[in-house]
């Protein structure tokens, strides 16, 4: 158990290395100006020159990659060319808000996802299972970014029972940091009307990213149900008497959702991939929001920085579910 | 005479398929006791299984239709009841074990939840099966493990919280046999319990399966194409073809003196020592149509007997001997060449 972890856990450096190189080649490769849409308009040359000259632009690539890895190693994302922020903090400031908004999202996915699979896959060929069906397939080709837009204009717009952008309104202070979640840092200190503030804000961006998942969740779940169903061992457990709600909970659910499980870990970096559209839309101060500006601006360090940790978090996602698929399926022990 | 632990009369049963409705079993008539073990043997496809499956109503249904089924339990109509009222039946008057141990266990539960949650299935609707104990999940677990013990699982303690691929195929089977006991049935239905084993292991279950139908006074159907089996361990045999049961008696009546052409065949497909390399016996001709089948006896196409009387109507079980029974116009009499 412990080698299988630090074997995956090895498994991170060829993926840091990888997408460290492919990032910087992107950076090199885009056309574009950056030293020169962070000195201004009206900067001369020579202040051009040394803008590129204290940032290490001047220097060849493979250099300046060097730089980025030595300072990698020590925890330093270098420094962003416009706000001259370290990347380090930024990332560590946004982070939480993407965090949370992707495990809302997951939770609907999966908290709605798994029963409603195995509702339909009891109902199939009946008509809430056929119309089941069709809006799953339609969730899963909208684009989330549409999506998000069609929500705000019903729900904000129109009906006016959800806020419609960000994470808090601004006259309302959030509470103070313990987990960057506001969500779970308002409900351990106690501020109720904050939590309930926050919940609302976070409904229409965790619906809008987590509908796709909830569908393909949903027919992945009805698929592997359906085939459960048909196994010998839910034969024999009918032949035996057990009562439904034995036979659908432990012998038919438990197995179906292994089976699911591997979508829901795959899903959860398409999520944090994904969160860069929505983000904008709702103007949810993410990596996203974050990356978005920075490549509106070609400032490269905060783009890979962004890139990095969400590389991180799809590695641990992924272990993550590995290890939960252990737990499910006993076949699947680790040595 | 006392009423009989199970009988069927005149099953018809037609399955939907793409080609039409296939009539897959055509008056089925068996009549079980306790302390019977009735051997129901015939090729794949047969409808020895679906015979099985019938008695319990675990046949979904479309695409399985009854056209016809008499079906009583100690004298109970299984027809009748609603399906509540079935499943408070299967499990604890009616045990099943199936052909292969490998798919039939739970893979993701241990094999003391799995025994425990039978137990305390059974145990809502007959809770003397219990021993007394604190509480009932308590009184389950140690019916569970006095059952492991019984099966001849060493260690039962420690096997409660393995998983079922923890197990051998002999040791699941023998865990087949434990659920399927542990309710206390009146009724056994075995469907190929030993195929999947090999013949060691096939050995010592049929014994298991003996000791324990002598120890709880069961009446017990197992469903076999192996007639070594039948000859081993059952008292009675009754050989299906087509959907028929073509003829059925004491095992001995029956191998000793098969009456029946399509009986006669099967015994001497069975190979011995004295056969020659290459010498096997097969039977001609195939299985008939069970979509449109013949009118008459479903045999008469492949039988070197048959008469146009054959090919009109079905035969009707006659006596042959004291409780033997065959449906054939023109049956054998001579004894079997060999045994």
């Amino acid at each position: 158990m412990i080698t299988f972890i630090l074997r995956r856990l090895l498994m991170l450096v060829p993926v840091l290395v990888g997408l460290t190189v492919i990032m910087f080649a992107i950076a090199r490769l885009l056309p574009g100006d950056p030293v020169g849409l962070a000195a201004g308009p009206n900067a001369t040359a020579a202040e051009r020159a040394a803008l590129a000259a204290e940032f290490g632009l001047d220097r060849p690539v493979w250099e300046q990659y060097g730089t980025y890895v030595a300072g990698l190693v020590q925890g330093d994302f270098a420094t962003s060319l416009l706000t001259r922020r370290p990347v380090a903090a930024d990332l560590a400031a946004y982070l939480p808000a993407t965090l949370e908004l992707v495990l809302a999202a997951m939770l609907l996915a999966v908290g709605l996802g798994i029963p409603l699979g195995l509702l339909t896959a009891l109902w199939r060929n009946r008509w809430p299972d056929y119309l089941s069906q069709v809006l799953a397939i339609g969730a899963i080709s909208m684009p989330r970014f549409f999506l998000g837009l069609l929500l705000q204009l019903c729900f904000a717009m129109w009906l006016n029972w959800l806020p419609l952008a960000g994470r808090l309104p601004i006259i309302v202070f959030p509470p103070d940091p313990i987990t960057g979640f506001i969500t779970i840092d308002a409900a351990l200190t106690g501020q109720w009307d904050v939590l309930r503030t926050a919940l609302l804000h976070l409904l229409m961006p965790a619906l809008a990213l987590s509908l796709s998942p909830l569908a393909t969740i949903m027919r992945m779940m009805r698929s592997s149900t359906i085939e459960v169903m048909g196994q010998d061992y839910v034969m024999t457990a009918r032949a035996l008497g057990l009562p439904r709600h034995l036979i659908l909970t432990r012998t038919i659910a438990r197995n179906a959702v292994s089976a699911t499980l591997t979508v829901i870990g795959l899903y959860f970096g398409w999520l944090l991939g994904g969160t860069v559209l929505v983000e904008t839309v709702f103007d949810w101060p993410g990596l996203g929001l974050y990356a978005t500006k920075a490549i509106l601006s070609q400032d490269m360090m905060p783009v890979i920085g962004v890139a990095l940790v969400i590389g991180l978090l799809f590695v641990f996602a992924n272990l993550l579910i590995d290890l939960a698929y252990g737990l499910i399926n006993p076949k699947v022990r680790y040595s | 005479m006392t009423v009989p632990l199970l009988d069927i009369r005149n099953l018809h049963l037609a399955m939907r398929s793409f080609e039409g409705e296939a009539h897959v079993l055509n008056g089925v008539e068996l009549c079980v006791n306790r302390g019977e073990i009735w051997g129901l043997v015939g090729e794949s496809g047969c409808g020895k299984s679906l015979t099985g499956l019938s008695i319990s109503r675990l046949l979904p249904e479309p695409p399985a239709r009854y056209i016809s089924a008499e079906i009583t339990l100690e004298g109970r109509d299984l027809r009748a009841l609603s399906p509540r009222e079935m499943q408070a039946l299967r499990g604890k008057r009616i045990g099943m074990i199936f052909q292969d141990p490998t798919t039939n266990l739970n893979p993701t539960a241990r094999i003391g939840t799995q025994l425990v949650d039978v137990a305390l299935a059974a145990a809502r609707h007959d809770p003397t099966i219990l021993p007394p104990a604190r509480s009932r999940r308590a009184g389950a677990r140690a019916l569970a493990l006095d059952m492991m013990r019984q099966v001849g699982i060493p260690d039962p303690e420690a096997r409660m919280m393995s998983y079922p691929h923890e197990f051998s195929g002999g040791m699941r089977q023998r865990v087949l046999i434990a659920m399927a006991l542990i309710g206390r049935p009146d009724l056994l239905i075995a469907d190929e319990p030993t195929t999947a084993l090999d013949v060691s292991v096939q050995a010592q279950i049929l014994t298991l399966l003996k000791a324990m139908v002598a120890e709880h006074d069961l009446g017990v159907i197992l469903i076999t194409h192996n007639l070594g089996v039948v000859a081993q361990t059952c008292s009675h045999v009754a050989v299906m073809y087509a959907g028929n049961v073509v003829e059925r008696g004491p095992v001995r009546q029956v191998i000793e003196r098969p009456a029946h052409p399509y009986t006669r065949a099967l015994m001497a497909a069975i190979p011995t020592r004295d056969t020659p390399r290459g010498g096997l016996q097969g039977l001609e001709g195939t299985v008939p149509d069970l979509i449109q089948p013949p009118p008459g006896c479903r045999f008469a196409p492949r039988c070197t007997r048959a008469t146009e009387a054959c090919r009109a109507a079905v035969p009707p079980l006659t006596s042959q001997g004291p409780g033997h029974e065959v449906a054939c116009l023109h049956p054998v009499t001579e004894d079997a060449p060999h045994v």
